[in-house]
């Protein structure tokens, strides 16, 4: 299956959908698909890379954190992300890179603000046969 | 199983789920029962019920919709002594809240000006995502800025000591403690004072449309045909990131304390535990750098209207949170109590002769300050004693919901929505194209009969319509 994401509509809110055939393939594109609601990715070139190291106490709780940590890296650092690589992961810890690039206005096209990630209906399935799909809510 | 009580209440009895340890009570009429039944409002009314030492209901005003872990639009009162204190029941945007300020110009004069107006606050309040504020602060100035909240604003010049009197908690909670916030929540918060977020936050240019009791908008200052000005926002990163840090940080303590929750994100602890404390430390320190922002925002729209229409005094009428958590004292079965008021998209709607109260409102009681979506009314209420009685002094805190963001967008286009907006005589300056879509007047319930419910109900009282002119928003 190849991996991907999709936008979930929620009556006050946003969430996110992925998949990928390992955990650390969905996650990452739960991040793309988190970048995606902040900025147009067609405007975002990935030229630097931010490390970033998550560990929790469950892979539901590590999703929440691991798109914390993206978002963080936006509100906070004005890095703008594109996608998530990464390099070790288990069930409860992850270490890769964001890549991105630093805000620069008139080049990046904004899109939303996001508040935070929600633990609310936050999940991780395993599919037999289909690989693992994430599902993450964010407050907007 | 949910019985209707009256034309007005909907009573959720504890055998709705188990667990329940207190009934829940919805505020709603059958048009706006229907809406809330559409999504998972009602089950999370529920699952607030079952958290540990509440007293009273789990309540939802009309505007209610689904929340995460709360709605959006629930109130929960718990025992101080016995009861816990839930990140999630105050929100992401702690103290995101609602400011409305009274000018001494017409709406006749201000539509004449109103596109230099808007040009004017579109560029001077920072808007959208990404956006740097007007104030940059060195870490140890933000500290004071948690620590006095809209008094630091006006101490470095962006406003006047009046000002400070016309706000819930004269703009400051004094039970913060800045050291319980976090360097990240810090970093984030650092460089966005003084801006307005996105969403559905806005800083709207209004007229007084109706007056519903005259004796009320007297004291308050408003009069028909009056321009005022209502500003929503909250927060921004720093607030939310403290939401973000303390529901792991509850989320792990719950274990030692031997609670269990039925949705991850009502994550709670005991008020009086160390983790309990900390977080009411964060979350005022929190409140006050919202309360400080739309003091500093407040700033930007009187010089707009100084280099437009000269010298007039824009006065506070009011300035009240609508996501927090309060100590507070409630009478419970007969009895007088300290509570911790959970208000998740809620706002404080005290009565008259309350404490804390600004003396020209004394005899009136607390503005309630109800924003409309972009292109409806707005409202001005005033809180009632049936509020103290039922909802632990609390009323609606705007529209509320009615269709998700992609809906909303689905239906119309930015340039159609401003089109439209425009031939009613509306002016719009947004920061992004979907934002405005998503926030379009048809994603939200009617606000008229929101209020009109509260009103029937008896939980505040209708004092003054406002329908807009122009509109910012992120």
């Amino acid at each position: 299956m190849e991996p991907g994401y999709r936008i979930l509509d929620h009556p006050a809110d946003i969430g996110i959908e992925s998949w990928g055939s390992t955990f650390a393939e969905a996650l990452s594109m739960a991040v793309s698909g988190l970048a995606s609601i902040l900025v147009d990715p067609a405007t975002v070139e990935p030229t630097e890379q931010k490390f970033i190291s998550v560990s929790a106490p469950d892979s539901e709780a590590l999703v929440v954190r691991m798109l914390s940590e993206v978002l963080f890296l936006f509100d906070a650092q004005l890095f703008v992300p594109k996608s998530l690589t990464v390099t070790s992961d288990s069930v409860t810890s992850l270490q890769g890179t964001v890549n991105g690039e630093p805000l620069r206005e008139g080049k990046h096209r904004m899109r939303m603000d996001v508040k935070a990630v929600t633990y609310h209906q936050v999940s991780v399935r395993r599919q037999a046969g289909a690989g693992i799909f994430i599902t993450a809510y964010l407050d907007i | 199983m949910i019985r209707r009580l009256g034309p007005y209440r909907y009573l959720i009895p504890k055998s709705f789920m188990h667990g329940m340890t207190v009934e829940g009570l919805v505020f709603a009429d059958d048009v706006l029962m229907k809406a809330i039944e559409q999504d998972l409002t009602m089950q999370q009314i529920a699952n607030v019920a079952t958290l540990p030492g509440l007293v009273g209901r789990s309540l939802a005003m009309p505007d209610a919709h689904q929340g995460y872990g709360f709605a959006i639009g629930g109130v929960a009162a718990a025992d101080m002594e016995r009861g816990v204190v839930s990140a999630g029941g105050v929100g992401f945007d702690i103290n995101c809240g609602v400011r409305l300020l009274a000018s001494p110009f017409s709406a006749e004069d201000v539509r004449k000006k109103v596109d230099p107006l808007l040009d004017r606050l579109f560029r001077d309040i920072p808007c959208g995502a990404g956006k740097r504020g007007m104030v940059g602060l060195t870490v140890g100035e933000l500290d004071n800025v948690l620590e006095e909240g809209a008094h630091w604003a006006v101490r470095q010049g962006f406003g006047i000591s009046r000002d400070l009197g016309f706000i819930e908690e004269t703009g400051r909670l004094r039970s913060t403690d800045p050291s319980k916030v976090s360097d990240r929540a810090k970093q984030r918060g650092r460089e966005q004072l003084g801006t307005l977020g996105s969403g559905n936050h806005f800083v709207e240019v209004q007229q007084v449309a109706e007056l519903f009791d005259p004796v009320a908008a007297k004291a308050f200052g408003l009069c028909p045909g009056q321009v005022v000005v209502l500003i929503h926002t909250g927060s921004r990163g720093l607030g939310h990131q403290v939401c973000t840090d303390y529901l792991d940080i509850m989320q792990e303590a719950m274990k030692k304390y031997g609670i269990h929750v039925v949705d991850r994100q009502l994550a709670c602890v005991p008020i009086r535990s160390k983790e309990g404390q900390d977080y009411l430390g964060a979350m005022a320190a929190a409140a006050n750098f919202a309360f400080a922002n739309r003091q500093i925002i407040t700033h930007g729209v009187r010089s707009a209207f100084k280099s437009l229409f000269g010298e007039g005094n824009l006065n506070v009428v009011y300035d009240v949170a609508h996501n927090i958590a309060k100590e507070e004292t409630h009478e419970v079965d007969g009895e007088l109590k300290r509570v911790l008021v959970h208000r998740k998209g809620a706002t404080r709607a005290f009565p008259k002769h309350s404490a804390g109260l600004p003396e020209e409102y004394s005899e009136v009681g607390q503005p309630v300050l109800i924003p409309g979506s972009m292109g409806t009314s707005s409202y001005v209420l005033v809180g009632t004693e049936k509020a103290m009685e039922e909802t632990f002094g609390s009323s609606c805190h705007g529209a509320g919901r009615a269709k998700s963001r992609h809906a909303a967008k689905k239906e119309t286009t930015a340039e159609e929505l401003i089109e439209r907006l425009n031939q009613k005589g509306i002016k719009v300056r947004g920061a992004s194209k979907s934002g405005l879509t998503e926030e379009s007047p048809e994603a939200y319930k009617d606000v008229s009969a929101v209020v009109d419910v509260v009103e029937n109900a008896g939980i505040a009282r209708k004092v003054a319509k406002l329908i807009p002119i122009g509109v910012i928003k992120g």
